[in-house]
């Protein structure tokens, strides 16, 4: 089965931005996780359809950080060591509605095209 | 709510550090524990992530406003770069600030002196006014005026609103305390509405108080109401003594008020017209001033001018205009007043400009040359992912740091110098008084310092980024070096060019300078003493003032150590005396060229053997030349070589006035040397003097000869002047030397400047070349080891280092002599009898560069010369 990167083009297409950070912030909403976690969250529960790129990920945690939807903390993970954890802010939850909206109706408008083009 | 990219917002270097390094950390332990040994799983988790340095990046570019944490981050690597290298840093800022120092100092003074307009209401439309007479050869033929002349022209012309007329003079002024000797003026009532000046207190004069017989009336300056008046409110209405006669003083002008072509004058009266000064068409002792009414242009007021010019010609025929080529000139005031300097402060200016251009080239060879000792740094940047426009950024912000440094130094150094100028120059430059640090000039400073930065950092920057592969080579002189060596090379050539032609340009001023001291004069300048005393009371006759100068010539020629005891209306070099038309009785020439322009004076017996003026034919003024003996004069050689060639002049008759004046017909009785009376650097007028017992001037100039120095004879006369009558105390009392001295200073100063600006280039050269050729033997050291092992010597080494080094330098000799000739055309005007193409001054210029040549590049040969070739084959 075919495998999508989720990686950034020197063009940053707005689209995949704009996915990737509807996925981080879902997966947020869950609870706090580091970004290795969430790396490893998106891959599992895409079922390895998708798989995020170093590279963009954490450019995208710091900019979600940066717009207020994000906050970070340094904790201990259970195994002893420090990593920074992200947490959704009330600000990321309202914005995860948003962007989901906006996803359904993305969403629609394609699959109401390629039903109508048959 | 977004969050500011400040200070402790943006995630430090060690955070993402510490952030990618765990995901690395976990992503290689969960691939371990699916199987792979941990050599395998950390080199697909590299793969995987590819650069860190990268996404570090991407994270950081996430945040706004970033532009300003990478503008300070910058700054705080310039400084301490800068502070690293302190000795390096120091240099630069020191050369540089040297050069941007001069630069605003010379800038200043050109925009208080031509660019600032004069502090007159619309001063673009006041106009000097000049008649046009041509005597024998004064450069301009430009006279003052005549009474008649100028009513004529307040009659005749049409395009002036306001016309006045002034007459410098020199006051006593007796404030009952103490005699002081003012400059000033008479002038018309008109003259200061004309500028717009108000008085400060008080009234200005009326046109009435202009007619002969009224009371006398007077305005003062505000300096001279501090000094004289302690600032006293109530001298207004006060009556004092000035030269015998008692004026009122009914106005004091503003601080501000300075009438510039004569700023020194602090008194002005009234000016007023006899009859007998009204049918004095020859006697041309006015200066006129107008103002252009505000609907003319200057070209209209011009051709206003020309038929004014004919019209008085028509009017007169009986006067010899035609010959003289008469004609009304009009010359803008601002002109008049700064006219002479504008050229030389040009060339003032493109001579700093020239030494700041060197300086920024020294300081880019510096910086190539250490941005060559990084090579390496910036190549491993690169190399790991930085980009080119964020180094060039950097070095950039670093030369923008000493560049505002520099501009710092350079602006303090600017003040001090104009402190300085006002002091020394105020004889040499008209304007100078009102030099002042504005905000043009400081804004000036910060935009050269700038632009300064740029030049010599950007070059060096994009230099060092390019290729910057190559740094991480072994580099033995690699393409990377020679590049950056070619560069350095180029920028000698045009060091050596630029202050070649500097040198050039001023080794021509010099020599000017010297033929003008060389000029002979006409008198022997050396060991006399001079000073003016004014006799003027009207009332008395002038056998009183003939009976004061006996006793003065007996008194100060009883005096130990005195020669000679002489005096004449007017000094030579100090632009007293006046000039008329004398009409020559003469067959020589047709009857219409027989009346010149002469420069008159006065003179008593003693004046030319005190001055040391050469005795041609016949004899000078003596006893048996009175008031009742038949009129007589002297005159100079010009006058009898133009107009009795071949004969003897003596006993030959000439009369004042146009050929149709009723004057009484002048017996000469002898000739002297023509004497340089305007200016060292051209030929006076043909000369005519007077003997004092016979046409006796008030106002005359005293000249004695002494044994050794004359200067100090200088108070023991005072005194004995006063004693004979303390209401007239000698004035001007200076030295011959100091008065030549004076009037060629208007030449001396740029002189003086251009000269301490092309040796300032040319040290900056000379350590520009050793800097380059100490760096080319530094890098070639490997080479030179190869040659010497290959059985080449010292003395080839060094020769060979001296070779470059001398074609260096020839290079940009050649060069700067090219460029010296272009040059010469601009400034040839201001050149005295020496031609662009100077023999003398490309000679010594030659050898002076070539010496430092020598010397600059003899060190780093001497250098070369030491490499131990077993060492240097090693080491690389």
């Amino acid at each position: 089965m075919k495998m999508y990167y989720l990686y950034m083009a020197t063009e940053k297409s707005d689209l995949l931005q704009g996915t990737l950070d509807l996925l981080v912030l879902k997966i947020l909403s869950a609870g706090p996780l580091h970004g290795y976690a969430i790396s490893r969250r998106i891959q599992q529960v895409s079922k390895d359809v998708l798989q995020v790129q170093q590279g963009s990920l954490y450019p995208a945690l710091h900019r979600l950080e940066n717009r207020g939807w994000l906050k970070s903390e340094w904790q201990e993970t259970e195994g002893g060591r420090h990593a920074k954890y992200y947490r959704l802010t009330k600000a990321g939850a309202r914005q995860l509605e948003v962007e989901e909206a906006n996803w359904d109706r993305f969403a629609r408008a394609i699959y109401g095209i390629l039903q109508t083009a048959e | 709510m977004k969050r500011l990219g400040f200070g402790g917002s943006e995630p430090t270097e060690r955070q993402l550090d510490d952030e990618l390094r765990f995901h690395v950390e976990q992503q290689v332990r969960d691939y371990v524990a699916e199987g792979l040994t941990e050599e395998e799983a950390r080199r697909r988790v590299r793969l995987e992530f590819g650069g860190f340095d990268q996404i570090k990046e991407e994270c950081r570019d996430a945040i706004p406003l970033r532009w300003l944490n990478l503008l300070l981050h910058d700054l705080r690597y310039s400084f301490r770069l800068i502070a690293r290298s302190p000795g390096f840093s120091a240099v630069v800022v020191s050369v540089l600030g040297l050069a941007i120092g001069l630069n605003t100092a010379v800038f200043s003074v050109m925009d208080s002196i031509l660019f600032r307009p004069l502090p007159y209401r619309d001063a673009g439309r006041l106009v000097y006014i000049w008649g046009r007479a041509t005597g024998i050869g004064i450069p301009d033929d430009r006279n003052e005026l005549s009474v008649p002349e100028l009513l004529e022209l307040e009659r005749l012309s049409r395009t002036f609103s306001h016309i006045a007329a002034l007459s410098g003079t020199t006051f006593n002024l007796s404030t009952g305390a103490e005699t002081l000797r003012v400059d000033g003026a008479t002038v018309s009532a008109s003259l200061f509405p004309m500028l717009g000046a108000q008085p400060e207190i008080g009234r200005l004069f009326t046109s009435e108080e202009e007619s002969p017989g009224k009371e006398r009336v007077a305005l003062i300056s505000h300096s001279l109401w501090q000094r004289a008046f302690g600032g006293d409110a109530g001298v207004i209405g006060r009556t004092v003594r000035m030269n015998g006669l008692g004026y009122q003083i009914v106005g004091v002008l503003p601080a501000w008020f300075r009438f510039e072509p004569s700023p020194e004058d602090d008194i002005w009266t009234p000016i007023s017209f006899s009859e007998a000064d009204r049918s004095q068409r020859g006697n041309h002792s006015l200066i006129a001033l107008a103002r252009i009414k505000p609907q003319f242009s200057s070209k209209q007021a011009e051709a206003d001018a020309a038929a004014v010019t004919r019209a008085i010609i028509e009017q007169n025929p009986q006067y010899p205009y035609e010959q003289m080529h008469f004609a009304v000139l009009l010359c803008p005031l601002m002109e008049e007043v700064v006219g002479d300097v504008r050229k030389p402060l040009w060339i003032l200016m493109a001579a700093v400009c020239s030494v700041l251009l060197i300086a920024c080239a020294n300081a880019a060879a510096l910086l190539l040359s250490r941005a060559n000792a990084r090579r390496r740094e910036i190549a491993i940047r690169v190399a790991l992912g930085g980009r080119r426009a964020r180094l060039v950024t950097q070095m950039i912000t670093e030369s923008l740091v000493l560049g505002a440094a520099s501009g710092l130094a350079g602006l303090a150094l600017a003040c001090w110098l104009l402190k300085t100028v006002k002091v020394l120059a105020s004889s040499s430059l008209p304007r100078v008084m009102a030099t002042s640090l504005n905000w043009p000039i400081v804004a000036f400073t910060v935009a050269s310092s700038l632009l300064t930065a740029l030049i010599f950092g950007l070059a060096p920057a994009l230099h060092a980024t390019r290729d910057a592969a190559d740094g991480l080579k072994e580099d033995r002189g690699g393409a990377g070096g020679r590049r950056s060596q070619r560069w350095q090379r180029a920028l000698v050539v045009a060091e050596v060019t630029l202050s070649v032609t500097l040198l050039v340009t001023a080794g021509l001023f010099i020599r000017s300078f010297l033929q003008v001291q060389n000029v002979d004069p006409g008198f022997h300048p050396a060991n006399v003493l001079t000073m003016r005393v004014s006799f003027r009371s009207a009332e008395d006759s002038p056998d009183v003032a003939r009976n004061f100068y006996r006793r003065v010539f007996d008194s100060l020629s009883s005096l130990p150590g005195v020669l000679q005891v002489g005096a004449v209306s007017g000094l030579p070099l100090t632009g007293q005396g006046s000039s008329g038309t004398v009409t020559v009785d003469t067959r020589a020439v047709p009857p219409d060229q027989a009346a010149p322009e002469a420069d008159l004076r006065v003179a008593t017996p003693g004046y030319f053997e005190a001055m040391g003026i050469r005795l041609i034919r016949g004899r000078t003024f003596d006893t048996r030349d009175t008031e009742s003996s038949a009129p007589c004069a002297i005159i100079d050689e010009t006058l009898a070589a133009k107009y009795w060639p071949g004969e003897d002049p003596v006993g030959k008759r000439l009369k004042r006035g146009g050929s149709g004046s009723t004057s009484p017909w002048i017996t000469v009785i002898g000739v002297v040397a023509h004497v340089r009376y305007r200016t060292l650097e051209a030929p006076s007028r043909t000369e005519v003097y007077t003997p004092f017992s016979q046409a006796s001037n008030k106002s005359m100039t005293l000249a004695i000869r002494t044994v050794g120095n004359p200067a100090k004879y200088a108070e023991a006369a005072r005194l004995r002047i006063k004693a004979i009558d303390p209401d007239q105390p000698p004035y001007m009392i200076r030295t011959m030397d100091q008065t030549v001295a004076r009037s060629v200073a208007r030449r001396r100063l740029p002189t003086v400047l251009l000269g301490l600006f092309a040796v300032c280039a040319l040290l900056m050269a000379a350590v520009g070349l050793y800097g380059v050729m100490s760096y080319a033997v530094s890098r070639r050291t490997h080479e030179i080891g190869m040659r010497m092992a290959l059985g080449a010597n010292a003395s080839q080494i060094s020769r060979m280092v001296m070779r470059q080094g001398l074609a260096l330098t020839a290079a940009g000799s050649l060069l700067g002599a090219a460029g010296s000739l272009a040059a010469s055309r601009w400034i040839s005007a201001l050149l005295f009898e020496v031609r662009p193409v100077d023999l003398v001054t490309l000679t010594i210029t030659a050898a002076t560069v070539a010496a430092l040549a020598l010397i600059a590049t003899y060190i780093p040969a001497r250098r070369a010369m030491k490499v131990e070739p077993v060492v240097a084959l090693r080491n690389e």
